[in-house]
């Protein structure tokens, strides 16, 4: 039976780290999502929600299995789940979100990840700069 | 305006399971990115992508910079060419096409409204294929692609020129899987991969099947042939 299972999750601030892990399922699909508040008058940059998440690595072993810049999850996802979906990118005081999810079997059918061993998602946030000016 | 003062939240990441046992063996993503120096005009600016391990390509994302903007522009690439070089078979031109043509193409095979076409400005998705390989182009260590960008011809219709300068960027995500064959997994465990099991695909010893074709054999019922026998030995 298909199960929709979190990974452990973890507050991130402009260029901070993180470090998510996930165990025991092996999986076809696969997807993160940064929301977030925006302190400051700005006007964001195109995809600015997803740059916020730097280059997420989805890796297993040490061995990168995606390793991306923030808005290119987004235009892969937007591919293979046919359509873009709802994103925001707020200004000052208000909440943004990027949230790709990935369905590699619609990208390679039999493609899959496997849940013999861990899989991480790591990455260092995006700069302040990165957002917006 | 400014750059924000503070970002602050929370990541989180999720996936969807499957029932499938991976034991069986099972193709593996490895998406990859690089990003290529578009500051000069120039009719054929290549950049050559070398493989080390086999591999089967499913595609190429290629997404924008536009460093004086701080986003993505249809204004910078006028056509793409995409050149294949594999053992046995030289050099093949696999890919052709407008950004304007490759940008509708990409939409139409995602089933992209109009909204989502206006959403991907500045992005094209390359989908390499060998219907000789069951649709997959499945690369062998020591082949290459070379991916060949025109951004100095007259620019279509449909879009606006924008001026190359300093930091600008063409992004190529590599959109690869790797076999992780049955053998391999149940012997010693996930993080071993097997490089030469691409042709445990589909069943398909996909490098008999080349070496076969490159004798001469041509396309159609004999090599429709050659698969079926080849997937009966496999099974």
């Amino acid at each position: 039976m298909r199960k929709f299972k979190e990974f452990t999750s973890a507050t991130l601030a402009a260029a901070g780290t993180y470090d998510l892990e996930h165990n025991n399922l092996s999986y076809d699909g696969f997807g993160w999502k940064y929301g977030f508040t925006v302190t400051g008058a700005t006007t964001p940059f195109d995809d600015a929600s997803f740059r916020a998440a730097g280059t997420p690595e989805l890796s297993q072993a040490e061995q990168p299995i995606i390793r991306m810049r923030g808005p290119s999850w987004r235009h892969l996802a937007a591919y293979s789940s046919g359509g873009y979906t709802r994103t925001l990118e707020g200004a000052a005081g208000t909440g943004s979100f990027a949230s790709p999810f990935i369905d590699l079997k619609k990208i390679l059918p039999g493609s899959m990840v496997s849940g013999k061993t861990k899989s991480f998602l790591r990455g260092t946030a995006g700069a302040l700069a990165d957002y917006g000016v | 305006m400014v750059a924000p003062t503070a970002i602050a939240g929370t990541i989180r990441a999720s996936v969807r399971s499957t029932d499938r046992d991976p034991n069986a063996g099972h193709t593996r993503p490895k998406f990859t990115e690089l990003s290529v120096d578009i500051q000069t005009a120039t009719a054929d600016l290549t950049q050559r992508i070398d493989y080390d391990q086999d591999l089967i390509v499913a595609g190429l994302m290629l997404t924008t910079f536009d460093a004086s903007a701080n986003g993505r522009t249809d204004g910078f690439v006028r056509a793409v060419r995409v050149d294949v070089t594999r053992g046995g078979e030289g050099t093949t031109e696999i890919l052709r096409g407008t950004w304007g043509e490759l940008r509708n193409l990409t939409a139409q095979r995602a089933g992209w409204s109009d909204a989502d076409w206006a959403s991907a400005i500045g992005f094209v998705f390359l989908t390499l294929e060998d219907e000789r390989t069951g649709d997959r182009l499945v690369m062998n260590a020591g082949d290459s692609i070379v991916v060949h960008l025109d951004t100095s011809a007259t620019i279509e219709e449909e879009f606006t020129a924008v001026a190359l300068v300093a930091g600008d960027l063409l992004f190529i995500s590599r959109i690869d899987f790797e076999t992780i064959a049955p053998a391999m997994v149940v012997a010693s465990g996930e993080d071993n991969l097997a490089p030469r099991a691409v042709r445990d695909l589909n069943q398909v010893d996909t490098r008999r099947l080349r070496r076969a074709i490159a004798g001469g054999i041509g396309r159609g019922p004999a090599v429709a042939r050659r698969i079926r026998r080849a997937r009966r030995r496999r099974a």
